[in-house]
């Protein structure tokens, strides 16, 4: 038992330290989605769950492989998988599905673990959820060496203490298979919109990915196949923002449900909870909501919390937890609150009415008394 | 006696402490704005997209909506309805920068006082919606205005206070979006 508990650690630590610079690493990557699948707790909706490269086959065995969460219950799964083309823009026959993505940024910690929430608690009662929790695998299992934060987040959860991986932005370049351009161009920029050269490993500004090109162009590839495949008729990136870029506390929505946006924040408001909406532009190519919007029949929203430890030069010693001013319950709260109260407007506006409902989620006032007790 | 001097200190008191311009969370006494109505952003902002839901689709407001209207755009209208707040995202992409978006207000609010066309001013972003842009689209609207609404988040240095009373301008402060809704509703003639 000792043995095999020595060989468990040795592979977690594997997983989330991987030594940096040598090519083996890449054969070693599944370790990553194992890591993954280890740090989660499954609640009883969870009917199965898929590796990514299920929907963009060149990701197996690669560092960006990860888990897809699929959660229904009360309907039997239509066995068939329709083929698909997303740019025919038509809808699979699979049950109308809700995706939500976490860990696009693995360092925008909230976003990871509201995501992790409705694996674990989340019931649909009509239609079906599919969670990709950590959506960047590689970017999980480092820091990034420009803003790092804490090593990971303990929660004293309701089974004992829970260690949650706080990771990158990027995509680990060990992990990557093409280097860095000195230029980053999105797809779809217009002339003299280049990025960084590291934003060529941002996965929030490859979209809508390229089957043929790097990991993290893949990645973003896959989550296209799995939007068009799956039947996704709404899409959220859970993401988070430091103090001084403005987008904290923000839903940006792609305009052709721009309405749906701001009637759920005219709700949030009602309960107290100040979202501000902003539209996605072309100026956003690239990112989850411009392109899910424009290439696929979702309604494509990405939420931003304030995480507070984003600042240049990083915070590792920040307590993301008890911070007094933007404290984790509040984070967390305000993404699941969100998500539901676009999902509660989709479920009435949207033809058939009430096609889809989401029990067992605990609400912002649930996750400020007793955090803990949900993890 | 003493009765008396305290009546006597109240009044003096009364008389040298100027009104307040904040009327919390009811409509202040004078005209009733008319309809048709026309909501615009200044600013380029999307909480004028969240109060057109709230006016138009929850409180039946009917009000005309284009995000960047100008003068053309105002026909018949009775009343602009102006969302004040800069948003940079907003202004960069169509194409606008702040010293622009000022020039076409000034414009649209040219434009309205020409035609006796009433305005009403709403500050709904909070905290995000502050800052020297949005200050300066603030500035700039507020003394046109037959009524200023704001949501207390976004006035926490009373700012709102600060340039209403300094043009005498009756100043609604509400605390949620909703009651920003109902406020605008108030003003309207029935």
């Amino acid at each position: 038992v000792g043995f095999a508990a020595l060989c468990c650690l040795a592979l977690w630590l594997a997983a989330v330290c991987p030594a940096r610079g040598e090519a083996e690493e890449v054969q070693d990557a599944p370790l990553l989605y194992r890591a993954i699948l280890e740090e989660l707790r499954p609640g009883a909706a969870v009917s199965k769950i898929l590796p990514l490269s299920d929907y963009l086959p060149s990701l197996k065995g690669s560092g960006m492989d990860t888990p897809v969460y699929i959660l229904e219950a009360g309907f039997s799964q239509n066995d068939t998988t329709p083929s698909f083309n997303f740019d025919d823009k038509k809808p699979s026959a699979a049950m109308p599905t809700v995706l939500i993505i976490g860990g696009t940024h693995e360092d925008e910690i909230a976003g990871v673990l509201a995501a992790i929430l409705f694996i674990e608690h989340a019931v649909p009662v009509r239609g079906r959820l599919i969670v990709v929790p950590r959506l960047n695998a590689s970017a999980a299992g480092t820091a990034d060496p420009e803003r790092p934060g804490p090593h990971h987040i303990v929660i004293s959860g309701a089974s004992g203490e829970r260690y949650f991986r706080y990771g990158s932005r990027y995509t680990d370049p060990n992990y990557e298979i093409e280097a860095d351009p000195i230029r980053f161009y999105p797809p779809g920029a217009r002339a003299g919109a280049g990025l960084s050269s590291r934003e060529f490993r941002n996965i929030n500004r490859n979209y809508p990915g390229d089957e043929a090109g790097s990991l993290t162009a893949r990645t973003a590839r896959a989550i296209m196949n799995l939007i068009a495949r799956e039947n996704v008729r709404v899409a959220f990136d859970l993401h988070e923002a430091g103090p001084s870029s403005g987008l904290a506390w923000a839903v940006i929505a792609h305009p052709k449900t721009i309405d749906y946006a701001a009637m759920a924040i005219l709700d949030l408001g009602d309960k107290g909870l100040n979202m501000v909406l902003d539209l996605s532009r072309e100026e956003h190519r690239g990112l989850s909501h411009r392109e899910w919007g424009e290439r696929t029949e979702a309604s494509a929203y990405l939420i931003e919390t304030l995480n507070p430890g984003q600042v240049p030069g990083g915070l590792p010693a920040f307590d993301h937890v008890n911070n007094a001013i933007s404290p984790l319950w509040k984070r967390i709260g305000y993404h699941v609150e969100t998500v539901l109260a676009i999902l509660g407007i989709h479920a009435e506006m949207d033809e058939p009415s009430g096609w889809i409902g989401i029990d067992s989620m605990p609400g912002i006032n649930e996750l400020k008394a007793n955090l803990a007790a949900y993890f | 006696m003493y009765c008396a001097l305290q009546v006597l200190a109240l009044v003096f008191i009364l008389a040298i402490i100027p009104l307040p311009a904040v009327s919390q969370s009811s409509a202040p006494v004078g005209v009733k704005l008319v309809k048709p109505g026309f909501l615009t952003s200044v600013g380029q902002n999307s909480d004028a997209a969240v109060m057109k839901v709230l006016l138009n689709t929850r409180l039946k407001l009917g009000l005309e909506y284009d995000i960047s209207a100008n003068a053309a755009s105002l026909g018949e209208t009775k009343t602009l309805v102006l969302v004040i707040g800069a948003s940079n995202k907003g202004l960069g992409a169509a194409g606008l920068s702040l010293e622009q978006e000022i020039a076409r207000t000034k414009i649209l609010i040219a434009a309205a006082r020409e035609k006796g066309i009433a305005i009403l001013s709403l500050h709904t972003g909070g905290s995000a919606r502050r800052g020297d842009s949005s200050n300066a689209l603030i500035k700039l609207c507020i003394p046109a205005s037959s009524y200023v609404v704001v949501v207390a988040e976004g006035n926490k240095d009373k700012f709102f206070d600060e340039v209403c009373a300094q043009y005498k301008i009756p100043l609604i402060e509400v605390n949620s979006l909703a009651e920003a809704g109902t406020a605008v509703k108030n003003l309207f003639q029935e």
